[in-house]
């Protein structure tokens, strides 16, 4: 337990490493598949799964959380991941690119 | 929200799936006390601020069924659980967000009695409760 005055520990709120995938994989496999990720965050879950597809690309309204997501893929030596910051709604990257849009707990 | 889900869709590949991931509204977060196998459950919470937020998106989704923009292909629920060690750490991990959840009346009041009362090793345990749905382009 903490001692009173210092910093606590704040564990996840989300699910833990691999449950989401794990779901996800249920309805749709995403190995070799193109997916489009919409309010991915700090990358959180596209880093569980992005070893797995053929090209992700994630999209976060927050810039910071742009910044750790891309920083996070690089650690992770992903280069098959792309992370654009701005509005999902105004980005087009062409009719039927992909295979798999995903929604993570951003709708 | 249904704007977004109508240009994933038009993102969305000859035989892709779109994929949502949320929140169950049916249940919310479920408090406990757990001491080994014993678990002294204390209740939900409650979210009046994050409500109208699933509101919205469930109307999103109907929106786009039912205009056959796409169409169900499957749905699951599944729960897990996170452990906290002290209601410092409980009111930190529920209060850090901007639409933070409270206790249903008596319900604080009765999570503080049975901490108190609390054997060695007691962990405050919330369930949060999620939902996968999948859609294929109709």
């Amino acid at each position: 337990m903490a001692p009173m005055g210092s910093q606590v520990e704040i564990p996840s709120d989300y699910p833990p490493l691999g449950m989401e995938v794990g779901l996800v994989e249920r309805f749709v496999r995403l190995g070799g598949k193109r997916v489009l990720e919409i309010g991915c965050g700090d990358g959180r879950l596209t880093l569980q799964y992005a070893h797995m597809a053929k090209k992700v690309v994630a999209i976060e309204a927050e810039r910071s959380l742009v910044a750790d997501a891309r920083r996070f893929a690089r650690e992770d030596g992903l280069t098959n991941v792309t992370f654009h910051a701005g509005s999902a709604e105004r980005m087009r990257f062409g009719g039927g690119a992909f295979d798999i849009a995903l929604f993570s707990w951003s709708l | 929200m249904v704007h977004a889900l109508e240009l994933a869709r038009w993102h969305l590949a000859r035989g892709g799936t779109l994929v949502l991931i949320q929140p169950l509204r049916s249940k919310r977060p479920f408090i406990a006390v757990k001491t080994g196998r014993r678990r002294q459950e204390v209740g939900f919470l409650v979210n009046p601020v994050f409500e109208p937020i699933i509101t919205a998106a469930e109307a999103a989704i109907d929106s786009i069924v039912d205009r056959k923009v796409v169409v169900p292909a499957g749905k699951t629920e599944k729960s897990f659980a996170v452990e906290l060690t002290s209601l410092r750490q409980l009111d930190a991990y529920l209060y850090g967000g901007v639409r933070p959840p409270r206790f249903a009346p008596g319900g604080r009041r009765r999570l503080e009695e049975l901490w108190r009362a609390r054997t060695q090793g007691a962990r405050i345990e919330v369930t949060e409760f999620m939902t996968v749905m999948a859609f294929r382009p109709a």
